[in-house]
């Protein structure tokens, strides 16, 4: 659902044919679009379409496998990254996979929980349904 | 987390839920009645806690091989494209594991795991061979040939195109919202709760000093995004794994997580329609490809 707080997209930027395992990458334009070969996740629901805040921030990887999201912080373009708080875990709200692998989100880090399968060049929005909850996502990793 | 909003109208199934508990029964002790907690490997690879089945699971786009037949189909039909536009291509095979992925559900479950992985994510050798190929080793030409452009789809689109013919491409979330939503709230229910401190109660007779299981995974001290795994985790680990046995915490557990799916069943059977329809028209794709002999859609 969308909160009454700054939203956030992210862009978890995986850039196929990049060797390194560094962490937070800088090969993908900060364009705060999801572009070909990126994984990205949004904060809020639709890839935070209709919303004000919906070209702030992102977070991007080189290509790699993420087993905790708590130590990764969601971007903002407005704002350095070094003064970034806001943690990546249990709030992403949708996704979109462009990169030549399937993405297995988990709910929990270390690659536990429930798991679903993003397959490429689809597109998954959480339902705004305080029910079931949209923040869900801790970790992940691919299946090529 | 920054929220978890309390699933208040789940209380009003409370009283619809007495007419499904033999339901329930059948459904989660049908892997576990022997005794080992649902905390046993499966018997084609030994691989890492696989967990007892859930009312969940034919919804779930991992049901009964759909994920690892996707994966084939997507396989062939690259090879094939790819071979006809004349570029090399030789990825590592699809893993035979993902044909029944590890699951850590309730966490760390088995002894053999934790000896291997402690917290850390369990390794697939060819799985990552194949990602390793996917992700880094991909050269111009072939990244070219996946990618095509405006006039001429990639095999990397074409392929997508087939095995999702007919599945919208906007997709929910929602059966992993539900498996979420269950293993949180059955996490709560006294049985579980009891469980839990039992496992505690076992853990710090071995020494280690933890609420819960999940206390434990959460241990800062493992470092996750390094693939160091210390002795100190291992050790954890292990006894995580060998208390979660001893006090039938998984059996506990996925019981009382069966109880929530189904009343999230009940009340989401619409959409939940839905995506069990997206995910048989995904099957029947994935088998026409799989049975072509050209390997072409």
């Amino acid at each position: 659902m969308l909160r009454d707080k700054k939203s956030w997209a992210v862009m978890a930027g995986v850039v196929l044919g990049v060797s390194t395992l560094t962490g937070v990458g800088t090969a993908s334009a900060d364009d705060y679009t999801c572009d070909k070969r990126e994984f990205c996740l949004w904060e809020n629901p639709y890839f935070n379409r209709g919303s004000q805040w919906d070209t702030y921030g992102f977070a991007q990887w080189n290509a790699r496998e993420d087993g905790n999201y708590n130590n990764n912080k969601w971007r903002d373009k407005k704002v350095p990254a070094h003064d970034e708080v806001d943690v990546l875990d249990n709030e992403a709200s949708s996704a979109r996979n462009r990169t030549y692998c399937g993405v297995i989100l988990w709910q929990h880090v270390g690659h536990g929980g429930a798991r679903t399968t993003l397959y490429i060049d689809r597109e998954k929005a959480f339902l705004e349904d305080e029910n079931v909850g949209d923040n869900r996502a801790s970790s992940h990793s691919f299946v090529c | 987390m920054k929220r978890h909003v309390l699933p208040v109208s789940a209380l009003r199934g409370v009283a619809l839920l007495s007419l499904f508990l033999s339901l329930a029964a059948c459904t989660a002790r049908t892997a576990d009645d022997d005794g080992d907690g649902g905390a046993r490997g499966n018997a084609a690879g030994g691989m890492p806690g696989t967990r007892p089945p859930l009312p969940l699971d034919p919804y779930s786009d991992q049901h009964d091989g759909l994920f690892h037949k996707t994966r084939l189909a997507d396989d062939r039909l690259v090879r094939a494209c790819m071979k006809q536009r004349g570029v090399p291509w030789n990825p590592p095979p699809v893993s035979r594991a993902d044909a029944d992925p590890p699951s850590r559900r309730y966490g760390v479950t088995e002894g053999a795991d934790a000896q291997k992985s402690g917290y850390h994510p369990p390794v697939d050798p060819a799985r990552e061979r194949r990602n390793r190929y996917f992700l880094h080793e991909l050269t111009a030409r072939q990244k070219a040939a996946l990618d095509g452009d405006k006039r001429h789809p990639g095999c990397r689109a074409r392929a997508t195109a087939a095995i999702h013919r007919g599945v919208p491409k906007k997709q929910t979330f929602l059966v992993f919202q539900l498996e979420a939503e269950a293993l949180k709230k059955s996490a709560r229910t006294p049985g579980v709760r009891a469980a839990k401190k039992a496992w505690s109660d076992c853990m710090r007779e071995r020494g280690h000093h933890y609420p819960t299981p999940e206390a434990a995974a959460l241990n800062k001290k493992w470092d996750l995004d390094s693939p160091r795994i210390s002795g100190r985790e291992r050790a954890v680990a292990l006894a995580d794994a060998a208390c979660k046995q001893k006090t039938s915490l998984v059996r506990t557990w996925s019981r009382a997580e069966a109880d929530v799916q189904r009343q999230l069943i009940r009340r989401y059977a619409t959409e939940l329609a839905a995506a069990r329809q997206a995910n048989e028209t995904r099957r029947a794709n994935v088998d026409r490809i799989l049975t072509d002999d050209h390997g072409q859609p």
